[in-house]
């Protein structure tokens, strides 16, 4: 008779950690048809992990010498801490979506002598396999090499190798923490979307980032510029407790910083998993594959609901298609009203901050210059970084044979394209200019009797928005590629007509900032008759080119559609 | 009633459709049959306004396709092979967005909403989007936007897939109700048992042409050594041997 083999607990939550990773796409290391026995593979992998921590920690032994006047120990445990349970926590939402809600197994696993926490931390175990594997190598690594350079005492060597474990712990909780309360509070979220958020939101901080540092360091000699943005980076880790008291442990001497340190690190841990316990299973479950939870109409909803034309319906269809993807929402909303918050660190952060050289209160031809450039200026940003109206009909895909059977004439279709352009494009333009002329005259940066100016600003944003949102849906509708492989790569691009409004958006920046920095200080009578002729010429001429592209969009967009058969 | 006369459909030098005439007769069902790639999808976007005719003319209730396509439009509603649309809508978003595209008056939407959704079992769904649908519930949301409109055609391609029993059913029983009233239903599809029980008239296609147009009963006619529509269909396409 065949020896019945007894798991214990733990052994048999390994076992499911070693099918779940599997399931999931990761290696699991110690397979049973492998060429080296389970054991010996996992001792390999130790091995080679020491290895590296090794081999980076005599590298940074080495380089030690040339850096120390920048970096110090303190300063580089500090910063690797923040880098690594940032890098932890983002990298960790995508997968922990993926365990936890797409793996689609709970109904499987529930069945199965395993209790609901043990499931819950072997799908976490899945996820924290490299993040935990990369955190001890990088930190102990870097660490130790600092370390023995710099003579330092046990307390860095045990707070080093304690935080390479606690520090993606938290980053992995904190991850499943927020993911299990978007999903209790929003429903299912695809990983894609997911993915696209997160990037969205990445690439717009570090551009901020960016921005800031590069202000900041302006002038410096390069390696003490780095070295003063890492401590900058670093000084951000006193936000944490966990990281604030583990360095007062590793380099202040405070044991007690220790315990409390950890208790950090755990309270992040049981509220994970009190959010697990309270939200987890119920909205996993009540999740089909592809769905979300049920949401019913009441009888009146059924009944209020208003009638729409069909140009009216359009437009709120795009409304809602646009404003419920994720890609869109980063890529066509957030851009166009966030792009102020780019320039505005620039000029105001800047060593020669633009507000220091402003020359207030504005005359009435400094004002008219100021409002035209800033109209040009906030215009070609608000639509040259929408990626909307340059995808209006490819991000259609399928839809666009289901719009074509339709009673929709193709006029409206592509005025419901763009007038939701225009509108999201206004909000962060046309809205920009009114504010900055309240702004002006509550300040008395410039005489009440100049407020004229305000509306002409106004409506050259507007006009020279329709102006670039045509040209752009008069380009896209030529050739749509409706059959698209990657809706988030699309998202992201920007056209050729994009770039050149950008480049025409930075010019009229320049001319912006001089308007109020320079110009009022000139007085010459013959510059300033120029520029109110220009402005005053600029006008009706933004207002006819823009009833003119108009009226060839109206016309040659419907054409370029009915000419695409899908 | 549809009416294809000497319809053509041309790719550069590739012609998926070649000179195909038939009509689907009001207050009768014709079945549109053929094997993957024969031309039914073209045919069928032809005939809703998606792509143009090289040559030939399409009318429906005696309106041109191509030169009033917008009242063509709202002479019949479409279903068409997949359901995978309109996926960020709501249900019921998606079917006042058709209601509003085909002039739905508002008397009677709340009602029609509430009868096919109960019929089909999605009234609890409505509020959820269209992405959280599995595709049989896809395709009941596709169905209902398409007769929301109470249109006199219906075109349907591949109506059945992905459809439980029941609501299968429902369908067969929407579809023979409404060409009892004197309208016209066409459909393709590849399920040749549902074919012969449900439809009047047939119309078979092979590599873009026209084998046969006519009844159930004139075909069997024509083919009497075969007992089923499915051995009369494999004859016809030349598959069994």
């Amino acid at each position: 008779m065949m020896k019945k083999k007894q798991y214990g607990s733990f052994s048999k939550v390994g076992k499911l950690i070693t099918v779940l990773q599997k399931c999931n796409g990761k290696t699991a290391f110690g397979e049973g048809n492998s060429l080296i026995s389970p054991g010996v593979a996992k001792l390999l992998l130790c091995g080679f992990l020491l290895a590296l921590t090794a081999g980076l920690a005599a590298g940074v032994y080495y380089i030690q010498p040339f850096v120390a006047g920048f970096i110090s120990a303190k300063g580089a445990a500090q910063g690797l801490m923040l880098a690594l349970l940032i890098m932890t926590f983002a990298l960790a939402i995508k997968d922990i979506v993926t365990v936890l809600y797409t793996a689609n197994d709970l109904e499987l696993l529930i069945p199965l002598p395993y209790s609901a926490s043990q499931i819950v931390m072997a799908k976490l175990a899945v996820v924290a396999v490299f993040p935990v594997c990369l955190c001890f190598v990088v930190l102990n690594g870097i660490c130790l090499g600092f370390g023995i350079r710099e003579g330092a005492g046990l307390a860095f060597y045990i707070g080093s190798v304690l935080s390479s474990i606690l520090i993606p712990v938290t980053g992995i909780f904190a991850a499943t923490l927020l993911v299990v309360l978007i999903f209790r509070i929003f429903g299912f979220i695809r990983n894609r979307d997911i993915t696209v958020a997160l990037g969205g939101i990445f690439t717009f901080g570090l551009s901020i980032a960016y921005v800031y540092f590069s202000n900041q360091l302006h002038g410096e000699e390069a390696g003490k510029a780095a070295a003063t943005a890492f401590n900058a980076f670093s000084s951000v880790s006193s936000v944490f407790p966990n990281i604030e008291f583990m360095k007062k442990f590793m380099f202040e001497g405070r044991a007690w910083a220790l315990p409390v340190s950890v208790a950090a690190t755990a309270v992040v841990v049981v509220l994970a998993m009190l959010a697990v316990k309270a939200f987890y299973f119920n909205s996993a479950l009540s999740m089909k594959a592809t769905g979300s939870r049920k949401k019913a109409v009441s009888e009146e909803i059924l009944r209020s609901g208003k009638k729409n034309d069909v140009l009216r319906a359009l437009t709120d269809y795009e409304a809602k298609s646009t404003r419920r993807n994720p890609a869109f929402l980063i890529y066509g909303y957030v851009m166009s009203f966030a792009w102020p918050v780019l320039f505005a660190l620039t000029l105001i952060f800047g060593n020669d901050s633009v507000l220091k050289s402003m020359s207030l209160p504005l005359d009435t031809v400094s004002a008219l210059l100021c409002f035209v450039t800033f109209a040009i200026t906030a215009s070609c940003f608000a639509c040259g970084f929408n990626v909307l109206p340059g995808s209006a009909f490819t991000r259609e895909g399928s839809n666009f044979s289901a719009i074509r059977a339709l009673p929709v004439s193709l006029q409206d279709y592509y005025k419901s394209k763009r007038n939701y352009c225009m509108r999201i494009c206004s909000l962060g333009s046309v809205l920009y200019v009114v504010v900055l002329g309240i702004v002006f005259i509550v300040t008395g940066s410039m005489p009440i009797t100049g407020i004229w100016v305000i509306p002409v600003g106004a409506a050259v944003s507007f006009f020279l928005n329709l102006i670039i949102i045509n040209l752009l849906l008069i380009k896209n509708s030529g050739k749509p590629r409706l059959n698209w492989d990657s809706e988030t790569e699309f998202s992201r691009k920007l056209g050729v007509i994009n770039v050149i409004f950008m480049v025409v958006g930075i010019i009229s920046l320049g001319f912006f900032v001089m308007s109020v920095t320079v110009f009022p200080k000139l007085g010459i009578p013959g510059v300033t008759r120029i520029i109110i002729i220009a402005c005053a010429a600029a006008v009706p001429v933004i207002i006819a080119l823009a009833c003119a592209v108009n009226h060839l969009a109206c016309r040659k967009v419907p054409d370029n559609l009915m000419k695409i058969e899908s | 009633m549809i009416r294809v006369e000497n319809f053509t459909k041309r790719y550069g030098d590739h012609e998926a459709v070649k000179n195909i005439s038939f009509t689907a007769k009001d207050g009768a069902i014709t079945g549109f049959i053929g094997q993957n790639g024969a031309g039914k999808s073209t045919t069928i976007k032809a005939i809703t306004g998606v792509i143009r005719p090289t040559e030939g003319s399409i009318s429906i209730n005696g309106i041109d396709v191509v030169n009033d396509a917008l009242n063509a439009k709202h002479q019949f509603g479409y279903v068409s092979d997949s359901p995978d649309h309109f996926l960020r809508l709501t249900g019921l978003e998606y079917l006042n967005f058709m209601a509003d595209v085909y002039d739905t008056p508002m008397e009677g939407r709340a009602g029609f909403i509430e009868n096919y959704a109960k019929r089909f079992g999605i009234y609890d769904e409505l509020g959820s989007r269209i992405l959280s649908y599995s595709h049989g519930m896809r395709q009941k949301i596709m169905i209902m936007g398409a007769l929301i409109h109470d249109p006199s055609v219906w075109i349907l391609d591949e109506p059945m897939t992905g459809l439980d029993p029941q609501a299968a059913f429902e369908l067969k029983q929407m579809m023979r109700e409404h060409a009892e009233k004197g309208k016209s239903v066409f459909f393709s599809t590849h399920v040749l048992e549902v074919a012969e029980k449900l439809c009047d008239e047939i119309c078979i296609i092979k590599n873009g042409e026209l084998l046969f147009t006519g009844t159930l009963d004139d075909l069997k006619a024509t083919h009497k050594s075969q007992v089923s529509l499915e051995n009369i269909f494999l004859e016809l396409t030349d598959v069994k041997e």
